[in-house]
């Protein structure tokens, strides 16, 4: 026993000698990642972790560098006719394995990620050609406002000559163009990066998600969001994006440690079953009766904003005069008019659906709080999240709610927002997800679509709001906090970590 | 004794068809678009059809189990991840390494605190002894192991920087906490089952003759009452084992340890059909061998269940 005792004692004593908080960085950064990307070959579908690695590892031929669209790879783009553009590539650009990229590398890219399927956005490339060395001809089947950025910016670039030397399609080991090659991954738990010292591109022309001001880089798979917490805590990362709102306050004023927050692109919004409440009256009268301040407060802990449409002022289709406009702003004395005028009594109960992830559990239960104060029943019907997709756009699951709680957003335009549940064009049925058949709502939505002037753009809104098929509750913000190995963080467009932008 | 391994490696057969077909008519039935959740919200419906035929679920369940028993028990081929689009035996496999790590010394923290508190308990019956570890063992049954996890992580890794918060990163610093937290509830049994199997031998006609004899408590603790109780601790042992395998997808997914329990959860998450069914026919096989495997350790440990297995060859 007493043996025993003493080598636990001893043990006790070795470990309080070792300090797992990290070594201090000088040349390396960790980045927690709440996903796992899985395969980080350059064709595949878009993920959570997937989405935190994608400009660290590979490079496209546009980027949105702040709110400007910029070449990356792509030196010029020539319109040919409104479908067709040309684009020219730097004539310089070398891969990590010291091949030259060349047009025929753009046509095979698009043309295998369009083969493979899981990036559905190219279905509006009809065809990319080969004009010379150094340029591709790309013929559209259509283009909205927004759409030929949106598409150049979809595609991770490779080389031919590279992928088919790769024995798993890069699916572990890429080799791009990039500033940072994939020197180990671990797969669904590390990746790490180390600077390519032979980058191409001269340093005037480089974009922010082409910068690399660190040697080498960390992202670390952690899950769980407590985790994520206390690996930061301890210092074993050094940078987060994926700090949950009811923890930031953690890291808030406290030395060592700073943070950003940083508007999300997504947007939580209620889309209402035309089919179960065709009152217009109805719909507007669960609006006011939801004080979207006591979401924010205790959904987001404070954090957040009360949305003015189904996106936020990030968006550069955003018009401005949204944000001073009234917009479903609580009143209850409103909300019981309404009610009365659509023949709504207490008792009676809305079935609520919504995705179990994230913090939508405590959205629905403050929104089933609120109603209750009207004697109105919320019945919350909570799902994964692939369940939650699909029963959100079959039409045999039509009946099985009234009111759903989503979220959306998008890389670049509020219109491509709003198509995503809006426009019925692209629904399995015919309607909107709400089930909604309105012509006017069709004309709009199209008109602002393919042209997003703000009298387009304003039209719509101000249809919508009046109709309330859906609103807006809460724009998102990220809470990214860093330890002060990192001076100053920076962002993509898509609100994730650009290791290789940030300032040490 | 040759001829019983043969006939039980023999019905594993069976046993795994089974599993296969039965894991393929859950998958089949469970709701769910294995296409929308790979191609997300923004794919249209053209486009969620094209990929549901390329993945082949529009076909027919006769048809799909059809080529999933060819692919899996003639090809032998789990097949190809929707998710991730790499090989399902080659994702077990890397994964496999960091679950048998935790199971495997889970299983060490289990027999060897476990069992001898246990014993402590039983040759102590009623005194002070024995009331601490019961005591103890109801607590660790009694504890989730998500929460005992984090505070685990809250004292010694936030607090104390003792160890790593998760990750697999630092060695086996890394699967310290993990195991704890893991092996707490398996512990508490593996002493509560060892002390009532303990118990029933001790009081038995054959040692108190040991004892009369003048044998030293050892002696008649190691030598004649233990190996009569081993059985049932053996049972433990091996369904112990069977569930940690496929059971550590909160340590897992707490400690961010790329097991297999995570791959798996993951999996049911996205509606990854191959690798849910390849990981529960792995799972499948390892715990049928597993069970294999507590058979002949019976045989070795009780002679009369040896004669059994042999017996029947003699009667034939």
């Amino acid at each position: 026993m007493k043996k025993f005792l003493s080598i636990v004692l001893v043990l006790i004593m070795a470990l309080s000698m070792a300090s797992f908080a990290s070594a201090e960085h000088g040349a390396s950064v960790t980045v927690g990642l709440a996903g796992d990307p899985g395969n980080i070959g350059p064709f595949q579908g878009m993920g959570l972790g997937r989405i935190g690695i994608l400009f660290t590892t590979y490079e496209m031929l546009m980027v949105k560098d702040g709110n400007e669209f910029v070449g990356c790879l792509m030196k010029e783009l020539t319109p040919v006719d409104d479908l067709t553009y040309d684009v020219e590539l730097y004539d310089y650009i070398v891969d990590q394995a010291g091949n030259k990229l060349t047009a025929s590398d753009i046509k095979f890219c698009f043309d295998t990620a369009k083969a493979d399927g899981n990036l559905p956005k190219l279905s509006a490339v009809d065809s990319v050609e080969v004009v010379s060395e150094y340029v591709a001809r790309f013929h559209f089947t259509a283009l909205a406002a927004g759409d030929l950025e949106s598409l150049l910016m979809e595609c991770p670039i490779v080389t031919q000559a590279a992928y088919e030397a790769s024995a798993d399609k890069m699916a572990t080991d890429p080799v791009t163009t990039s500033p940072y090659q994939v020197v180990d991954y671990k797969t669904g738990s590390t990746i790490t990066y180390k600077r390519n010292e032979n980058y191409w591109q001269k340093d005037e022309l480089i974009p922010s998600t082409s910068k690399h001001n660190v040697d080498e880089i960390t992202f670390r798979i952690i899950p769980d969001p407590v985790q994520m917490v206390n690996a930061l805590k301890t210092k074993e990362i050094d940078i987060s994006a994926a700090i949950d709102g009811s923890y930031i306050s953690d890291f808030m004023g406290v030395e060592g440690f700073s943070v950003t927050q940083i508007p999300d692109n997504t947007t939580k919004f209620l889309t209402f079953n035309y089919d179960s409440i065709p009152s217009a009256a109805e719909r507007q009268a669960i609006a006011y009766a939801v004080d979207v301040e006591d979401i924010i407060a205790f959904a987001f802990d404070g954090i957040g904003y009360h949305a003015k449409t189904i996106g936020n002022t990030k968006y550069p289709d955003f018009v401005e005069k949204w944000s001073d406009e009234e917009y479903y702003e609580y009143d209850a004395e409103k909300a019981q008019a309404l009610f009365d005028e659509a023949g709504v009594t207490a008792g009676k109960t809305y079935r609520l659906l919504y995705n179990v992830a994230d913090d939508n559990t405590r959205i629905v239960t403050t929104i089933q709080a609120a109603l209750m104060d009207f004697g109105i029943n919320v019945e919350l019907i909570g799902y994964d999240n692939a369940l939650f997709g699909t029963y959100k756009f079959d039409e045999k699951n039509s009946g099985e709610w009234d009111i759903m709680l989503d979220e959306a957003g998008s890389s670049n335009l509020l219109t491509n927002v709003w198509k995503l549940t809006l426009d019925r064009r692209d629904q399995t049925y015919g309607k909107t997800v709400g089930h909604v058949l309105d012509d006017e709502l069709q004309t709009l939505i199209e008109a602002a679509i393919n042209d997003n002037t703000p009298e387009n753009m304003d039209a719509f809104h101000q249809y919508l709001k009046e109709q309330c098929y859906e609103y807006g509750l809460v724009s998102k913000v990220n809470n990214l906090a860093h330890t002060t190995v990192v001076n100053t963080a920076v962002t993509c467009f898509r609100g994730q970590i650009l290791p290789g932008a940030c300032e040490y | 004794m040759i001829r019983y391994i043969g006939k039980r490696l023999l019905w594993m057969i069976p046993v795994m068809l089974g599993i296969a077909v039965l894991i393929f008519s859950i998958m089949y039935i469970c709701p769910g678009d294995p296409a929308q959740s790979l191609l997300g919200p923004s794919a249209s419906a053209v486009e969620l059809a094209a990929k549901r035929e390329e993945m082949g679920l529009n076909d027919p369940y006769i048809v799909r189990l059809g080529r999933y028993l060819y692919q899996t028990f003639i090809r032998l081929d789990l097949g190809t991840s929707y998710k991730f689009g790499t090989s399902v035996f080659a994702g077990l496999m890397e994964r496999m390494q960091y679950t048998l790590v935790i199971a495997l010394l889970c299983m060490c923290l289990q027999v060897f605190v476990g069992t001898p508190l246990g014993i402590m308990a039983a040759t102590h019956h009623n005194g002070l002894w024995d009331r601490i570890s019961m005591f103890l063992a109801l607590v660790g049954v009694s504890i989730p192991a998500f929460w005992l996890a984090l505070m685990l992580v809250l004292i010694f890794a936030v607090n104390l920087g003792w160890l790593p918060t998760s990750g697999v990163a630092n060695g086996i610093a890394s699967f310290i906490l993990p195991c704890i937290a893991n092996s707490f509830a398996g512990i508490a049994s593996q002493a509560r089952h060892t002390r009532s199997s303990m118990l029933e031998v001790i009081r038995s006609d054959y040692i108190v003759t040991a004892k009369a004899k003048g044998l030293s408590q050892k002696t008649v603790l190691f030598k004649h009452a233990l190996p009569n109780a081993l059985i049932p601790i053996i049972t433990i042992v091996g369904n112990g084992m069977g569930m940690m395998l496929g059971g550590t997808v909160i340590i897992e997914n707490v400690f961010a340890i790329p097991g297999v329990g995570r791959y798996m959860t993951d999996a049911i998450n996205s509606r990854d059909y191959p690798v849910v069914m390849g990981g529960v026919l792995v799972l499948g096989l390892i715990f049928s061998l597993i069970m294999l495997l507590v058979d002949i350790v019976y045989a070795f440990v009780d002679p009369r269940i040896k004669a059994q297995y042999e017996g029947r060859k003699g009667k034939k």
